[in-house]
């Protein structure tokens, strides 16, 4: 508890943490931005070019009705329909998305934001004091090396996880804030909310366990930045274009599908026409991986990479 | 001083290897014992397994082979209660480079449990109290030597382990540093301490360990460990010096110029000298009894072990 205590006093020291933090609200901030046109009434403009679109549909639908009863009157047998649907004024002034539907999204969207920001933290929180040449400091005072790991990551967990509530909680307050200075109706969004948030944090304590015990593992930054970056172009790009039924093998696939309740994925699959064999017949299959798989999957991934860096730093010397 | 060492190694064996696969042996079958209380040199030449062997007590370091008792834990098994009473700097002092000393010394006193009182004190024991709140990079090398010295001091260390602790320090700090470990040696403690600086080493040291190519090749109490080197060299001050020396060559012992005097090795003491050049009518303005410094001792065993 005392190394918990000791590195979350060094979390809040750090320029990196606020750093991380700050970047998360500018990621929200720019929730809020992008809801803007959707919160804001139509201008005047908007407005008469609406009614002008509408009248104009008006006129239409009146010459269409007028000469649907004119051939009804030449031809009584045709068999014709002459009751066109009227325009609705309301639906012509673009009205955007309500405050529920921005907020949900905006929760949507954060989940890939605060999972990749738990992970830098985490690894930094790590490979700076290899960097630094602390470990051997910090191992005089603290040298069982699976509390070390386990200290780490539990810090990280404690400071990540109300960082993520307080940057999801920021922008549903900003978007609301937006919406209610324009005087559009807000409504309750408490039940989608809380629920996209609570797998939020499920993958923002993953994304730190899987940090910690990478950066325990590799131990310098820029070993951890080439690793991930192979990741991303080897695995997590390429692998759905070239082998695309292994999409489920993707980390990018199980986070859709964990935080939006599933995800989807397509590949082709070719067999002789039975018409004629020499012509590949070829059907789009389509597949989803579960929300239960993706969290199966990320956090065998998550323990993995944890686990992985607990043994490396009990085994390996530190100098 | 107790009967139980505050180190004990026996057949500590250490080797790296290097990018191409080769072994690299740092230490070989280091037996070391230090005994408690009092201040204990720890001397080697550059490469010679000091710092390895330090980083192998303190359980950074993994060895190969041998047993390792500190302050009568066996290791590796009795590495966290054994701490608890350490306090070491291993190398260069190593903090967060962005965090002021005192913040350094808090998180450190955080994760040993230590109160917030005792940074300050420690802080001030060192020298450090009006600096505290610098940055640990704005540091200069001989503040972050204080600094590492402080960290050691805060659990109230009974073995104090300083590698190269006046590396960097002006005359005052080195001065300061040799204080504070007879300071600590006084108050019962054990001071390990592994040093080039061996003038200094030999003013404060009790007892001394020297090793070459990792493997011990003296041991014992300072005093001894001189005595046993001395009482063979001779230094004279005659009018008649090619008279003198040839007098004194002919008991078969060696002599050689040394400025204006000259330089009597084999003599079984300088009494002897003297009654050989009075019994020849020669009588010595100076004559003194060379005393070998640890540096002497140091170099005739390292260049020993090279040969």
């Amino acid at each position: 508890m005392r190394l918990v205590r000791a590195e979350l006093r060094r979390i809040r020291l750090r320029t990196v943490s606020w750093l991380v933090l700050g970047l998360l609200l500018v990621v929200g901030a720019g929730f809020v931005a992008t809801a803007w046109d959707d919160a804001r009434p139509p201008t005047a403009v908007e407005r008469a070019a609406a009614h002008e679109a509408y009248e104009s549909d008006v006129r239409m639908v009146a010459d269409m009705t007028e000469s649907c009863h004119a051939m009804l009157a030449k031809n009584p047998d045709e068999n014709l329909d002459c009751d066109i649907e009227k325009p609705v004024e309301q639906t012509y002034v673009d009205a955007g998305r309500t405050f529920v539907q921005a907020a949900t999204e905006a929760t949507d969207g954060l989940a890939v934001p605060l999972a990749v920001a738990a992970l830098v933290a985490a690894v930094s929180l790590v490979t700076a004091e290899f960097g630094a040449r602390t470990m051997a400091t910090w191992l005089v005072v603290a040298p069982r090396r699976t509390r070390v790991v386990l200290g780490k990551t539990a810090a990280a967990t404690i400071a990540s996880a109300p960082a993520a509530v307080f940057c999801v909680l920021a922008t549903i307050l900003g978007l609301a804030a937006l919406y209610a200075g324009y005087g559009r109706p807000l409504g309750a969004i408490a039940s989608p909310v809380l629920e996209t948030l609570g797998r939020e944090l499920v993958l923002v304590v993953l994304a730190v366990v899987a940090g910690t015990g990478l950066a325990f593992a590799l131990r310098h930054v820029t070993a951890v930045l080439g690793v991930t970056v192979w990741w991303v172009i080897a695995v997590e790009v390429t692998l759905p274009i070239v082998l695309p039924r292994w999409t489920p093998v993707t980390i990018a696939a199980n986070v859709r599908a964990w935080t939006e309740g599933g995800a989807t994925y397509s590949y082709e699959q070719c067999a002789p026409d039975p018409a004629d064999p020499l012509v590949p017949y070829c059907t789009d299959i389509e597949r989803v991986v579960s929300a239960g798989q993706g969290a199966v999957a990320l956090v065998i991934v998550a323990l993995l990479l944890g686990m992985c860096g607990l043994l490396v730093f009990r085994h390996r010397d530190v100098t | 001083m107790g009967d139980e060492p505050a180190i004990w190694t026996r057949g500590l064996r250490k080797t790296y290897r290097s990018f191409t696969m080769r072994e690299v042996v740092a230490v070989q079958g280091l037996d070391l014992r230090v005994p408690s209380g009092g201040v204990h040199a720890f001397l080697g030449p550059n490469g010679a397994g000091k710092t390895t062997t330090i980083r192998m007590l303190l359980g950074m370091v993994r060895p190969d082979a041998g047993e390792i008792r500190l302050l009568g834990h066996a290791l590796p098994q009795g590495l966290e209660p054994a701490l608890r009473h350490v306090g070491a700097v291993v190398e260069q002092p190593t903090f967060y480079p962005h965090f002021s000393g005192r913040e350094n010394l808090m998180l450190l006193a955080v994760a040993a449990g230590v109160p917030a009182s005792k940074v300050d004190a420690v802080l001030d024991q060192v020298g450090l109290a009006g600096r505290g709140r610098d940055r640990f990079r704005k540091y200069s090398l001989g503040m972050r030597q204080r600094l590492a010295i402080a960290a050691t001091l805060l659990r109230d260390p009974q073995l104090v382990i300083l590698d190269e602790p006046t590396n960097g320090l002006d005359p005052a700090g080195i001065h300061d540093v040799r204080e504070l470990m007879r300071s600590l040696a006084d108050q019962g403690r054990t001071v390990l301490v592994s040093s080039h600086a061996l003038a200094e080493v030999e003013q404060v040291a009790d007892t001394v360990s020297i090793v070459v190519r990792g493997a011990l090749v003296a041991e014992g109490r300072v005093a001894d460990l001189l005595g046993e080197r001395s009482g063979t060299t001779v230094r004279v001050r005659v009018d008649e010096t090619d008279d003198a020396a040839a007098v004194l060559r002919r008991t078969g012992w060696t002599v050689r110029d040394d400025a204006n005097h000259l330089v009597v090795d084999g003599a079984p003491s300088a009494a002897e000298v003297n009654r050989s050049l009075a019994a020849s009518g020669i009588y010595a303005h100076e004559l003194s009894l060379v005393r070998p410094d640890l540096e002497a001792v140091f170099l005739d065993l390292t260049r020993e072990v090279a040969s």
